[in-house]
């Protein structure tokens, strides 16, 4: 590359990088700011940080000028909740789903690829013309407003991507190390439990991390099938900007404190986002 | 339920005793093979199965009440034949059919058409190494990771029309004061720049891999012959990154017609309907208003949406894939 290319290149770099981290950055500080701050015009960039907000949202501390008084919030207790719910979504997902791509991968049956289109096609359908139908479904049951509830309704979105992305997993592994095991004596359960998951197990971590990242992410599904107790935090924090006056900073913290799990968990699934992200559809 | 299976199959087993024999000394042995090789399949996809039907079982009870006149506050349901569908190409419902298409299409097509342009200059950007280049492709990830209700209250923030940065920094650049989310003028394209924010980072990342994985040798014979970059980028890395060009098509098309989150986060539909995407608008007709009829009627249009245009896709893809084959 020559110099002027090069020079080009690096301010092509930079003003991605600008263009990404900028509104997150922006958020960041605002949720470090006192409310003075984050109402000045011209807004702030340099300003005193403090850790009101924080403390607001995370321990219902609330600083009046003189004395911290305790005042209510919720937000631990629905990121508890969305926690909860991401983990056990993911768990069920893993449940159900990898045993059918198991199946799918290994085995010929009846119907195969008719299952395996039919679960892909819940992508395509708007998240509200199911919902509704299970939603009268737990008012009558008393599913409403339960973790459970929630942790079935995220398999919409989750038993797609875990069946797709084990099975093109599971048949990259050369059936003839199942066979040679098969051989050795082991029985089928013993062949898939010391030789096939072992061999699974960085991309059974990685798709989980991705399976948790979706439930985590989720919001038309969770938000129409809870009230205020199981509700998960990207619900909840609709709450925030719905008000007449809105709280920009308490907002911000608890904004950042909702989009913290996802990307610090992305971090430790690089090598595996492309394949996770096009249901294994494109390999990375 | 495994047990009962198990049991009927010692059953059939008695009934084809040949088929045992044939197997051997070990009886047990061979039944239980038997037993494996047959259903094996099925009993590994049940789970799976049932939780298929749980999810298909509403959605197809949704697609017959949108024939049904069904206002759960008025009394029950009944039949009004292809009613609903007749009053929103007739557009009398509030909001009208006819405008949440227009806002739905010109939603799902700036957003794809806008984030792929951005997608593959960014993935081009990045397929080169240079100094911190895995630091660089691991945060511009991050927008794609970040729920699509915190990224509308990202960019609610700095739209916010009088102390809001972004009026700041317009005010260097001459411009007025605008209202973006509160202007019915400015609202969508506001909107659709947070999606760009968003989903832009997903179509990099997979045209990065796409990109990464291209055979090396047309590459350095074309820059062997001295030919130009625009010249290798159109008929040589276009051509071959199709296949990969429409699985981002597929995703971006399916998930920005569907688009609820973040539409909703940041304008609720409005104002003045601006945003009121087909989705949004069976929400209002399904959650607040208890039209469910007329909501499904929205909702089985928009999902044979979806669907005509995934079809179409996918058989490109298909095509382009067996012509990569060739």
């Amino acid at each position: 590359m020559s110099r002027n290319k090069k020079i080009l290149y690096t301010i092509a770099i930079v003003i991605v990088m600008i263009w990404t981290c900028f509104p997150i950055g922006w958020m960041v500080l605002t949720s470090l700011k006192s409310p003075p701050d984050v109402y000045a015009y011209p807004p702030k960039i340099i300003f005193k940080p403090i850790l009101d907000n924080w403390l607001n949202v995370l321990l219902g501390q609330e600083w009046t000028g003189t004395a911290y008084i305790t005042v209510h919030t919720d937000i631990p207790r629905y990121f508890m909740n969305s926690f909860l719910i991401a983990c056990g979504a993911t768990l069920i997902a893993f449940l159900l789903g990898l045993p059918a791509a198991y199946s799918l991968a290994r085995y010929k049956f009846f119907g195969k690829e008719n299952f395996a289109f039919t679960l892909l096609s819940f992508r395509f359908a708007p998240g509200l013309i199911v919902i509704f139908g299970i939603y009268q479904l737990y008012q009558r049951t008393g599913l409403f407003d339960t973790h459970f509830g929630v942790m079935a309704v995220h398999q919409l979105l989750l038993l797609p991507f875990v069946v797709w992305m084990m099975r093109s997993y599971i048949a990259a592994i050369p059936i003839d190390i199942e066979r040679a095991a098969r051989v050795d004596g082991y029985s089928w359960l013993g062949v898939f439990t010391k030789v096939t998951l072992p061999l699974l197990k960085p991309a059974l971590a990685a798709s989980a991390v991705i399976a948790f990242i979706y439930s985590w992410n989720e919001f038309l599904l969770g938000y129409v099938v809870t009230g205020p107790n199981a509700r998960p935090m990207t619900p909840a924090l609709l709450g925030f900007i719905s008000y007449e006056r809105v709280l920009w900073g308490q907002m911000a913290a608890a904004a950042v404190l909702g989009m913290l799990p996802s990307i610090v968990l992305s971090l430790f699934v690089q090598r595996y986002v492309v394949a996770g992200l096009s249901f294994g559809a494109v390999k990375g | 339920m495994h047990k009962n299976k198990n049991n009927g199959h010692t059953e059939v087993s008695i009934f084809f005793p040949e088929a045992v024999a044939k197997i051997g000394s070990c009886l047990v042995r061979a039944k239980r093979r038997i037993v494996t090789r047959k259903t094996i399949p099925y009993l590994l996809y049940f789970p799976a199965f049932i939780a298929t039907v749980g999810i298909l079982y509403p959605f197809f009870r949704s697609v017959v009440l949108s024939f049904y006149e069904y206002n759960p506050t008025y009394g029950p349901a009944y039949f009004i034949g292809v009613q609903n569908y007749i009053d929103l190409f007739q557009g009398v419902t509030s909001p009208s059919f006819w405008l949440s298409l227009r806002v739905t299409l010109i939603y799902a097509f700036a957003n794809i058409s806008i984030q792929l342009i951005l997608g593959l200059g960014i993935a081009l950007l990045l397929v080169r190494t240079f100094a911190g280049y895995r630091i660089v492709r691991a945060v511009v990830l991050f927008p794609f990771m970040i729920p699509p209700i915190i990224e509308a209250m990202m960019w609610k923030l700095m739209y916010e029309p009088v102390t809001g940065i972004i009026n700041y920094i317009g005010s260097f650049l001459g411009m007025p004061r605008i209202g973006w989310l509160g202007d019915a003028a400015w609202a969508l394209p506001s909107v659709i720049v947070i999606d760009v924010h968003n989903f832009t980072p997903f179509v990099a990342i997979i045209l990065l891999a796409g990109l990464q994985s291209l055979p090396k040798r047309p590459f350095e014979a074309a820059q062997v012959d001295g030919a130009s970059s625009w010249f290798i980028l159109k008929n040589l890395t276009f051509p071959l990154l199709k296949p990969v060009l429409y699985v981002v098509l597929l995703f971006r098309m399916i998930e920005s017609l569907i688009m609820f989150d973040m539409i909703y986060a940041a304008t609720h539909g409005g104002p003045a309907n601006a945003t009121m995407s087909i989705h949004v608008n069976a929400y209002y007709h399904g959650m607040r208003w208890t039209m469910f009829g007329t909501s499904f009627a929205f909702l089985v249009i928009l999902w044979a949406m979806v669907f005509s245009g995934s079809f179409f896709i996918i058989r490109a893809w298909r095509k382009a894939l067996e012509a990569r084959m060739v």
